[in-house]
Formats: structure tokens, sequence, C-alpha cells
């Protein structure tokens, strides 16, 4: 055994039982994550929230083709009115998948003729668009005609076409469904994220680890001038590393951005300012930078695995789902792929905004409230 | 913001009343009084551990007392903490400044923090403090001499009427703690009230005023040259002799002898007045070797009224305890 070596293990052993935040970190935070895997994330979906503009609504025909679709387990679906109203729902993203039934449905198969309806699919996320573009098959199949009855039932049969649906399909947003424009604009608020959780966590922590914090308190500085001086460096950092790996994604990776770019832009300076104050709001509760870097990547985790980043914020048990609105990441990613890909404007996406300036007037108040000129 | 509390330019530049500060059931600042005018020099001196670090951060407004109240240029530290610190200068025991800025950012920081305008002040101290060729050198790279004058250039650009300088000398070398008192003398010609803590005995003598602080309380609170007269009816003696603790040991049981120190080849006694002699002393001790012309009645110094008075204090306080624990153990019996 080299000269030294268990001394040096027992004096690290001693270091850590002198932190136990630090010892309850390292054990809770594994099994956190692994209960969330666990139990919260799944990749496949169910209820994908499907939009229905029925313009048939009278013909038992139209509303089997509807049970026909709940019946998958796959689609949640409520009614809407009019084409409009159903792109809109795909464009904020209370609805990912949606059906136009047309007014002349039941007319046209009862003269045996086809009728078309159309699927639309929200092509930002291509594993939900290809699955559910798969389960909207089942109205193009040959069982169907089996299936679609006329009411009365002792009414003589009618011969039905033999695929009696044209499922046209129309994949908004992403048309290719290229992976590259459903990861890279979520990764843009994920770098964003880690910088900035980075730069201000320890912000404040490390004037005590320096000892630099007793001569600070002393002077006149109020405490919204130290926080707020503090954020804004980093802040201008910040929306610099934005720019540039927006630029990137854009011009190198070829991921649109369908709606403004000032908006974007907004966008990034409203998230930013949110997760600098988080920061500081961490570093005011560690006493030591590596206390503060544990915390902020106890934030990272759960915003990466929870925003909807990776997996659909459907697919989670209805119990967590709340989960999801108290993380600033979430706003980030669902903002971000309204403005790049579907071109969202400010109408669709004004709660998301409002929801994250919120949470930078919280956490920067909670920061200055919670900052205390004394030792 | 409103500032109640100043009265037109009070004869004090502070005063304390009963300050007190407790650390769980830990009593750190004991119910403290002191009084310091305007341009004087006053000394706060102690061991380690006896609360100097603790009465300074109350005073600066930056640790809350848990009790008593004090007025720092005419305001009350405890209600209006941010109008004391506008005023005055603070130079904190550790080393508080950016090691990775330079002097010059350091200052700057500082200047603007305090809303302090005056460059050429700004340039006179940095001239004055001897940073002239050294204003891009990094603070973490200042010598400790330098480090302290930094920190005290930082403390002044605003002009603050009274600066709490704590430790300002530890660990700096005797050539250097003479030029930071230089500095500090000259601060006081131009009005600046100084408190400054120290645990250099020989610097006591330099300040205007020195007070001692002993477990969290205020043993003495005088004028450098009337400090001697607290050793009252005692009298010191000075004795030669090898390193021997047995010596002490004899010496601590003569009658009549209160504090006994040995510092390598002296033993230092203090004794009430007129019980002992030279010789009566030498022969008590006496191991043979000693005679009476190695003992010699000498002055008090400084430190020897302070370790004369501490050991008073610890040995009353011991009497106490003893006096309370005997007394809860008739009342259990
Ligand atoms: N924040 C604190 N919590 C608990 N004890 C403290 C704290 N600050 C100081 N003390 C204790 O108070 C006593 C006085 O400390 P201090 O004022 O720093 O002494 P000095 O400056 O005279 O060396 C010491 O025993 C120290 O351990
Ligand atoms: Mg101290």
């Amino acid at each position: 055994m080299k000269l030294g070596y268990v001394a040096v293990v027992r004096k690290e052993f001693t270091h850590i039982r002198r932190e136990p935040r630090m010892l309850s970190f390292i054990f809770m935070g594994p099994l956190l994550f692994l209960l969330l895997f666990g139990y919260a994330l799944r990749l496949t979906l169910e209820n994908v929230p499907m939009a229905v503009w029925n313009e048939d609504p009278k013909s038992v025909l139209s509303l089997q083709i509807e049970d026909r679709l709940a019946s998958t387990g796959y689609f949640r679906l409520h009614k809407v009115d009019g084409v409009e109203q159903l792109e809109r729902e795909l464009v904020d993203g209370r609805a990912r998948a949606g059906i136009h039934i047309p007014a002349d449905l039941s007319a046209k198969l009862f003269d045996g003729e086809r009728a078309t309806v159309t699927m639309y699919v929200d092509g930002t996320m291509p594993a939900i668009a290809t699955a559910t573009r798969g389960e909207g098959g089942v109205l193009g199949g040959d069982e169907l005609s089996a299936q679609l009855h006329f009411d009365p039932p002792d009414a003589p049969p009618r011969k039905l076409a033999k695929r009696p649906l044209i499922v046209e399909e129309k994949v908004l947003f992403n048309p290719e469904l290229r992976d590259q424009n459903f990861f890279l604009p979520g990764v843009i608020g994920l770098l964003i994220m880690q910088v900035a959780l980075v730069l201000t966590s320890t912000a404040l922590v490390r004037e005590r680890e320096y000892k630099t914090f007793e001569q600070l308190i002393v002077t006149p500085v109020s405490g919204a001038g130290l926080i707020l001086g503090k954020i804004t460096p980093y802040a201008l950092i910040a929306i610099l590393d934005a720019v540039l790996v927006v630029s990137v994604a854009h011009f190198w990776f070829q991921v649109p951005i369908a709606g403004s770019v000032a908006l974007l832009a907004l966008l990034v300076v409203l998230f930013v300012a949110g997760v600098l104050s988080l920061g500081m709001v961490l570093s005011s509760y560690a006493e030591t930078q590596q206390q503060a870097m544990f915390y902020a990547v106890f934030v990272l985790i759960p915003s990466l695995l929870l925003s909807g980043f990776v997996f659909p914020i459907e697919a989670m048990p209805k119990g967590l789902q709340p989960l999801p609105h108290f993380l600033p990441l979430t706003y980030f990613v669902s903002s971000v792929r309204g403005i790049m890909l579907k071109g969202a404007g400010l109408d669709v996406l004004g709660r998301d905004f409002v929801a994250l300036g919120c949470f930078t007037l919280l956490f920067v108040g909670l920061s200055i409230r919670r900052f205390r000129k004394t030792l | 913001m409103p500032e109640p509390t100043a009265p037109p330019a009070p004869e004090f530049a502070l005063s304390a009343r009963a300050l007190t500060r407790r650390f769980g059931d830990f009593t750190a600042v004991d119910g403290i009084d002191l009084e310091l005018r305007r341009g004087e020099i006053f000394g706060f001196l102690g061991p380690n551990g006896a609360g100097k670090t603790t009465t300074i951060r109350i005073l600066c407004g930056i640790l809350t007392p848990t009790s008593g109240t004090a007025h720092v240029l005419g305001y009350d530290v405890a209600r209006d903490p941010e109008a004391v610190k506008r005023r005055i200068g603070y130079v904190s025991q550790q080393f508080g400044l950016y090691g990775d800025l330079s002097v010059d950012e350091n200052v700057r920081f500082y200047a603007d923090i305090y809303g302090a305008t005056d460059r050429a002040y700004r340039e006179h101290l940095l001239e004055h403090y001897g940073f002239k060729d050294k204003r891009r050198r990094l603070a973490g790279a200042l010598s400790g001499g330098f480090k302290q004058r930094l920190a005290l250039v930082c403390a002044l650009t605003h002009k603050p009427k009274l600066v709490f300088l704590d430790e300002p000398t530890a660990g700096v070398d005797p050539v250097t703690r003479k030029e930071l008192w230089d500095l500090f003398y000259s601060l006081t010609a131009d009005g600046t009230t100084l408190f400054v803590t120290t645990h250099y005995m020989e610097e006591a003598e330099r300040c205007d005023r020195v007070a001692f602080i002993f477990r969290g309380k205020l043993v003495l609170n005088d004028a450098p040259d009337k400090v001697k007269a607290h050793l009252g009816e005692r009298d010191l003696f000075h004795v030669r002799c090898r390193y021997d603790p047995e010596l002490v040991r004899r010496a601590r049981e003569l009658p009549g002898v209160e504090t006994v120190n040995q510092f390598g080849t002296t033993l230092r006694l203090i004794v009430e007045r007129g019980r002992l002699t030279p010789e009566t002393l030498a022969r008590a001790l006496g191991n043979g070797e000693l005679t009476a012309a190695h003992v010699y009645p000498t002055e008090p110094t400084m430190e020897d009224v302070f370790v004369n008075l501490t050991s008073r204090l610890a040995a009353e306080a011991e009497a106490q305890d003893a006096a309370l624990d005997a007394a809860a153990s008739r009342g259990l019996a």
C-alpha cells in the first residue's frame, strides 16, 4: 500500500461525514431519479390528444369512426369546430393529432363510394408522429367495412366499398419528421440552463467561501443591487451563448425558424432571466460551492426528464403531470418548438411567456428577500 | 431612507451600553460599555476568542446584538445599520478583498460601492499607501503587509469618520507593523477615529486609550499610562533563573503571591504590597543557586497588569463556581 493511502481515505470520509446535507443528496438523488424512470417516464404514448372536426355529426358512421379511434386506447378525442381551430390547437399543443370528417361522409359511403377523411399529425415529435400515423391506419384497413354498421341493425345490409375510407395524411410543422428538428430546439434550452445555473448558483456562496462576504456586506451595497448586479453579466454571457447555439442549429443543422426571430429572442431573454435568478436562489441556500453545484444538477436533471424535452408529458401518470409546470424549461421547450417549428405567435405563446416572466419575478424576489446583510 | 437617529455631532464617535451577543448558551460578548472620543485611537485588546471580532461586527452592523445598544456616529446600529455602514470603514480580520482583482480594480470596486466620488483622494491614498508601482498587481499576489494596506485603502475611499481595524498587524513583521502604525497615525491626524484590535501588548502603548476584553467581559478601559495604576497595592519582582517548572510551582505557593509567569529564563511575580523583599523571595524559592542578586523589583508592564487582572478574574469566577457547586450539593443533601 502506498504511503499515506489509509490516512487520506480516512480524512476524506471525515470530510464527507461533516456535510450531512451533501450525504443525503448523494443517496437521495439517484433514488429519486430511479423512481422517476421507473414510474413516470414513458416513451410510448397513450392518450394522444386528438382534435376531431366532425362535419357529419348526425351520421352513425362518423361516430363509429370516432369510436374506432378511441378504442385503440391511443387517442383521447375532443371536438373542435372548423379547420382553423383544429390547426390552432395543433400549434398551441392542445392537440397533437386531429381528424377531419367531411360533411358528405355518410352520403358517399351509402352510395358505395369511398370517402376521404384527413388525419392531421403534429410532426414536432417524430416518435409520436410515426406512432400516430400507424394507429391512424386502423381507418384505412379492409376490416373497417365489416365493422361499420347501419342503424337499425335489422335493416338490410348495404354494400360498402371495399376500402370505404381514404385516409389523407397531413404531417404539419416537421413533415420530413427530422429528429434534429425535434431535439435541437430543446437542446438550446438545456444548454442555456446548464450554463446559466452553473454560473450563478456559485455566485453568492463563492463570496462566503473566499471570505469576501464580510467585507462586502459592511458596505452600503443593497440586496437588490448585489443580486441584480451579479445576474446581469451572466445574463449577457448566457444570451450570447444562446445566439451561438441557435445559429448553429439553424444554419448548420437546418432547423427552421418558422416564426419570428424577435419572438425567439424575447423567449431566450425571458428564459435566461428565469434560470439565472433560480441559480441565485440556489446560491442563497448553499453553504459551499460544491453544494451549489449539486443543487444545480438537482434542478437540471428533473428539468431534462420532465419538461417534455424527450419524454412526452402526456405519457406521464396523471398525478405527476402538474410537476412539469413548476419547471421553467417546460415552458421554454414548448415555446421554442412553437416558434421554430410551428411558427407560433405571441397569441399562442403568451401564457408560456407570462409563466417564464413570473418565474423570474418570483426567483429574483426570493433571492433578494433571502439575502441578509448580516453574518 | 429616513435617518431619524442622528443627533447633531455627538461628542462620542461611538458609544455602547451593555452590549451582549450570545451564540447558543455561549456568551461571546457580555455586557460591554464603550465610549470612543472623536479622533482618538482606541485599542481593543484581548486574547484569541475573547470577543473582539464579535464586538466589532456588532458595531459595524453586520451582526445583531442579543441585547444592549450601540450608537455609531450617532446612529443606532441595531435599528439603522445601513446608515452606519455608509459612514464607517472596516477592515476585517481575514483578508476580504478579491484576490483575482488587481489593486486598482479592488479600490475602484469599493469606491464605487460606497459612492465615493473624490478620485483625487483615491489617487492620493494609493500613492500614500505605497501602491505607486503595484497598481496592476493582483491583490492575491501581494505580501501580507500590502494586503493590509490595500484593505485599508479600500475602506477609506469614502472618507469615513470612524474606521474599525480588526487585528490589522497580525502575522506581519515588526518593520511592516511600524509602517502600518505610521499610517494609522496619519489617519487620525485628519480627525478620523480608529478602533483597532490587537493582541500585541506593545501596540497598546501606541493607543490613546485601551480596553481589555477577556471572555467577553471588559476588564479595563483607560489611557495606557494609567493602566499601570490598575495593579494597585502590588509589587512586581523579576527573577533571573534557569527554566524550572518546579520553581514556578513553589513560587505560586508563597504567601501573597498572585501571579507567576515564566518567560524562558525569567520569572515575573506579582505580589501583594510589602509581603516579600528580594531577600525573602530568594530564600523562599531557595534552591541554593538563587540569591537576592538574581531578584529585583521592577516596574509593571501593561502585559503584567492584564495578566494579573485576568488571573484574578479567572480565580474569582472559579471561586464563584465552587461556591455555587457547594450550595447546590448542600441543597441536594
Ligand atoms: N458565529 C459564531 N457562532 C458560534 N460561536 C462564535 C461565532 N462567532 C464567534 N464565536 C465564538 O465567540 C468567541 C469570540 O470570538 P471572536 O469575537 O472571534 O474572538 P476574538 O476576535 O477576540 O479572537 C469565540 O469563542 C468564538 O468561538
Ligand atoms: Mg478576532
